[in-house]
């Protein structure tokens, strides 16, 4: 047998990515599955003998019956839909062994395809812990395949499992229930409908026939092509048992789970009589309580903030003083030139500011694997899920708009668990409004330049730029809320989420989830920034004004002649061409406001202090009637109007990718300029009426 | 290195940055076939019944 190939599949939570991090270390590939924005894992690790095997990770599903993209990919697969991925051989399907009875239900449904299969038994410390005494053996000649108790985040049970896996007569499952037998004749005649000639195909045609019974509307809707005269005989079946008043579905259901509760009740016993609420119980008590629940979530969020706020600096300010260096030194090893200028004030510059906002990407990173494999951020989403039914979306929609505070990227990446289209559509549109890191510079440049040090206490720069961050998430929320009862009305959600035991995290698998996101940020950010900054150069550099000072060749290149054109819609704002630029260039990404008004207001940027000299030189702006341009009502104006303009081509690009078509980047890109301008509009007339120039 | 090559290489490097931009523009509208590559038809497009 030449690589065989291995799926890994099992429940949320079941500790199948650990698992699958602990067998192949760094020997996978992480990519989409083409056509579903669903994250495709695939790994190596070697057979006992020295074979290569390759093992798919695939997404966790709780059974075939497919609810949300994720799950579809996973049945999809192990049908072998997909033309993209290969049948698998093989499959390793992990079980909980705290949770044996649920768990096993998916295994029925993988037993059911007939392809060999082994069952890794996981925590089972945990399991012995609870006092269940798993009867491993018994388990193993129930199921009719080998299960290999392991604990996946000590690596105990890896080499069983490995030794399993390399074992070349490995036989072909078996299922371990029986149909009801009022529909054993329908799943005869659907099964010869769909028709095969060999067992093996045969076994797989029974349980294809199985998931139309039991899911059909969801197999349909989720665009697997069916034959007419299979769907004929399902429909005929269908509608003599609506006829009859037989509930098919819940029969099915009924006699997977009696067997299985049958093989739990004669292989699991346990041995310690109810001795009270477990740790897990105990920890709840506080962590989902009314009221202590939101004290600790406040208590974690606000220690992540602070984490990535201050733990994230130093690395920063590496890399910052990395790029200056950098661009110095270009600028001293090439002679004066196009070329020149192009990477010292285009390139460097433009790329550094996105990877300088890693570190903060990197630790908002561990932070979210840490809580996942905790269990806390069940919990967290359960605490949220209130909150945000007020506004018709579910606890789900929590995560995305939680990493949505570092980046929108990830944040609108993270909706692919959400099950319900309209409810990511939802989120997609609202997460650019959460304060992400690219506007930090910006908010503490004008924070800078309205309320200088010497006249104002640190609380005060504190608190605007809290409040910076309240308004977004508010107007994050009352977007949600308009969205659903507008554009995407439908009902509100009901969300249904296990919350998982609490157990020890693997830094391992931390460390991996880190390092992908850190490569799919730099892979997908910085390549189109990169082109992007090269662009936004040339818009600067030409044409060019010979004898010209910087600033009055930016006045007249062609970004200067885009300020200007757009001058006219931002002077109701109290904002001038030189502003107009900065928001037209920092279309690219926020923090290249900061740069341009470095570039027009002729910064030194090898100054130190780039950012003091640089908020003198704006306070020294002058309109041409002479009143200064700077004022702090126009730097608040500016700060609303980075809450609400979707200033980030890379965020477009990823919501036109997520969303398969320029429609929805574009309402976003209306809605959100339309609110930023109306809401600046809104807070100049109200600075002017109350006296502020 | 004069400016006169310092230009051709700059306005070489903005072509191919215009260029990159218009093949991944062209590259999301087609349905591609690397498993590993970014997609244009994908889960939230409503699927042909």
């Amino acid at each position: 047998m030449s690589e065989p190939v291995y799926a890994f599949v099992g429940n949320p939570n079941c500790g199948k990515s650990t698992l699958f991090n602990a067998l192949t270390g760094l020997r996978q590939k992480v990519g989409n599955y083409p056509g579903v924005t669903v994250e495709k894992k695939v790994g190596e690790c070697f057979s006992q003998h020295g074979h290569r095997m390759k093992i798919i990770d695939l997404p966790g599903a709780y059974s075939l019956a497919a609810r949300s993209p994720d799950e579809a990919v996973m049945r999809d697969v192990l049908f072998g839909r997909r033309t993209d991925t290969p049948r698998p051989d093989r499959v390793v399907c992990i079980a909980d062994a705290t949770n044996l009875e649920r768990n096993l239900y998916l295994v029925s449904q993988i037993l059911d395809l007939g392809l060999p299969t082994i069952v890794a038994l996981n925590m089972m410390d945990l399991a012995e812990a609870q006092g269940l005494r798993i009867d491993v053996a018994a388990l193993s000649t129930r199921l009719g395949v080998p299960v290999v108790p392991c604990q996946a985040n000590s690596g105990q049970g890896l080499t069983e499992l490995r030794l399993a896996m390399s074992r070349a007569d490995l036989v072909a499952a078996r299922p371990v229930w029986s149909v009801p037998a009022e529909m054993s004749q329908a799943l005869e005649e659907i099964v010869a409908a769909i028709c095969c000639a060999d067992r093996h195909e045969s076994v797989a045609a029974q349980a294809e026939a199985l998931t139309l019974l039991a899911d059909r509307e969801t197999l349909v809707a989720s665009g697997v092509s069916l034959r007419a005269e299979v769907l004929t005989v399902v429909d005929r079946w269908e509608r003599q048992w609506r006829a009859e008043g037989y509930d098919w579905r819940g029969a099915l259901v009924a006699a997977r789970y009696d067997a299985v509760g049958e093989i739990v009740r004669n292989t699991v016993e346990s041995t310690q009589a109810d001795s009270g609420p477990s740790v897990t119980d105990r920890i709840d008590a506080v962590v989902v309580h009314p009221v202590w629940g939101w004290v600790t979530l406040v208590a974690v969020m606000a220690a992540m903030f602070v984490s990535i706020f201050t733990l994230a600096e130093y690395p920063m300010g590496w890399i910052d003083s990395g790029v200056t260096w950098l661009a110095n030194a270009v600028r001293g090893a090439l002679s004066p030139g196009d070329l020149r200028d192009l990477f010292a004030d285009g390139v460097i510059p433009g790329v550094g500011g996105i990877l300088v906002f890693l570190p903060q990407i990197l630790i908002l990173f561990f932070f979210i694997g840490l809580l996942e494999q905790t269990g806390y951020m069940a919990r967290a989403a359960f605490l949220m899920d209130r909150p945000m039914s007020r506004v018709g979306l579910d606890g789900k929609s929590f995560i995305p708009l939680l990493s949505s505070y570092a980046c929108a990227i990830p944040g609108i990446m993270a909706t692919r668990t959400i099950e319900s289209r309209k409810d990511r559509l939802v989120t997609i549109l609202v997460a650019p409004l959460m304060t992400c890191s690219a506007r930090l510079p910006v908010y503490l440049l004008l924070i800078a330049a309205l309320v200088p040090n010497e006249r104002v206490p640190v609380a005060t720069k504190v608190g605007l730029m809290f409040a910076m961050f309240a308004l977004g998430t508010g107007g994050a929320f009352f977007f949600a809320w308009l969205f659903k009862r507008t554009l995407l009305r439908s009902e509100a959600p009901m969300m249904i989420m296990e919350l998982p035991p609490y157990r020890m995290p693997s830094l391992l698998s931390v460390a991996l989830h880190m390092g992908e996101r850190a490569f799919m940020f730099l892979r997908k950010a910085g390549t189109v920034i990169l082109a992007i900054s090269i662009v936004l150069w040339a818009m600067t550099t030409f044409p060019r004004s010979p004898g010209a000072t910087p600033s009055e060749q930016i006045a007249q290149s062609y970004a200067g002649q885009l300020g200007h054109a757009i001058e006219p819609a931002i002077r109701p704002l109290g904002f001038d061409w030189h502003i107009g630029v900065g928001l037209v260039t920092s279309f690219a990404a926020r923090e290249v406001f900061v740069s341009s008004m470095a570039v027009l207001f002729n910064v030194d940027e090898t100054v130190d202090d780039s950012t003091d000299h640089l908020r003198q030189e704006m306070l020294q702006a002058r309109w041409p009637d002479g009143r200064p341009l700077f004022t702090p009502l126009v730097c608040f104006t500016l700060m609303v109007f980075y809450v609400f303009a979707l200033q980030c081509m890379s965020t477009i690009v990823v919501v036109r990718r997520e969303t398969g078509s320029w429609k929805w980047p574009l309402v976003q890109i209306a809605y959100m300029t339309s609110t930023a301008w109306l809401m600046c509009y809104a807070v100049r007339q109200l600075g002017l009426a109350l006296g502020f120039a | 290195m004069n400016e006169t090559l310092q230009t051709i290489l700059a306005l070489g490097l903005v072509a191919a940055a215009l260029g990159f931009l218009f093949w991944g523009w062209l590259r999301r509208r087609n349905v591609c076939d690397d498993a590993g590559c970014d997609c244009s038809r994908n889960a939230l497009r409503k699927r042909r019944k």
